[in-house]
């Protein structure tokens, strides 16, 4: 009895697992931008600054994407066309997607989101933070997020 | 020769220390305004305004690419800590020149990116036109 319990609890926390992972929210903190200079090089990354209501959009599911802040006046939605794994770093993973936009008038605009998750150093608890870059052929922007555990 | 060689490096070495610490020069990165009632949620990157703050003579000066200098007296400074948790210094002043009275909320703004943190200085001034806040880091 004990083992069937065991058994189906270990399934709904696969399950849960599985669910949350397919859909992922981050709000950011801070960005910082760069574009390409006259020759085509990238400029040096912008001082930081505070951003405190954007929201990325995972949604590996339905592979789409997006980027939300009222702020900015920025609503990007975004179809995932392919995605990859690697590791940028020791101890950082990078999760890159492929991705082009949906929104009218954009003419499927070629998007890349590259998110890396890492722990900082002096935080005792296991604590991921995420830079995550978007990048299209003009410019990239860089934010810092935290993940946003889903409600239920 | 060589004691009045020792002397002088010493002498040296201390004035150009209390020059280093008599003021503290930062420079903006960007600003966001209070408006109609709220703060306003976008950064605007800038680079035109820079504060050094004097501790020594008790004195804030106000230095804008565009807008008219202050020179600032420190009235009095009051520890604090912002809605975060975060050391904050209040320094309530007042301009000299007009009489004006200002208020200036100094708190430092880590960034840790990937493998590097950054330090920047949030610095609010109040004065009886206008509330607004600048990021600014330390010049060099």
């Amino acid at each position: 009895m004990k083992k069937t319990y065991f058994i189906i609890a270990l399934l709904i926390c696969l399950s849960g697992i599985s669910v949350t992972a397919q859909v992922s929210r981050f709000t950011t903190s801070a960005f910082s931008r760069t574009s390409p200079d006259m020759n085509d090089n990238w400029k040096p990354w912008s001082d930081w600054l505070p951003m405190t209501d954007g929201q990325f959009l995972i949604d590996r599911d339905n592979m789409r994407a997006s980027l939300d802040s009222d702020s900015w006046g920025t609503h990007i939605n975004m179809q995932i066309d392919s995605t990859a794994e690697s590791m940028a770093a020791q101890g950082i993973t990078l999760f890159t997607f492929y991705c082009s936009s949906l929104d009218a008038g954009y003419d499927r605009k070629q998007y890349n989101i590259e998110i890396l998750a890492y722990k900082k150093p002096d935080v005792s608890e296991v604590q991921y933070q995420y830079t995550i870059y978007l990048t299209d052929l003009y410019s990239s922007t860089k934010f810092l997020a935290r993940y946003e555990e889903p409600s239920e | 020769m060589y004691r009045l060689y020792f002397f002088t490096i010493v002498l040296l070495s201390i004035t150009s220390i209390n020059a280093m610490a008599q003021a503290d020069n930062y420079v903006s990165t960007g600003y966001c305004r209070f408006r109609q009632g709220v703060w306003e949620k976008e950064w605007v990157q800038s680079s035109d305004a820079s504060f050094i703050i004097n501790h020594d003579s008790g004195e804030i000066r106000f230095d804008h690419t565009t807008w008219a200098s202050h020179s600032l007296k420190i009235d009095r400074s009051e520890n604090s800590q912002t809605e975060e948790g975060v050391p904050l210094i209040i320094y309530y002043c007042t301009e000299p020149a007009n009489g004006d009275k200002w208020e200036l909320r100094f708190n430092e703004w880590t960034v840790f990116d990937e493998a590097i943190y950054y330090y920047y200085y949030q610095i609010e001034i109040k004065n009886p036109y206008s509330l607004m806040r600048f990021m600014t880091k330390k010049a060099d």
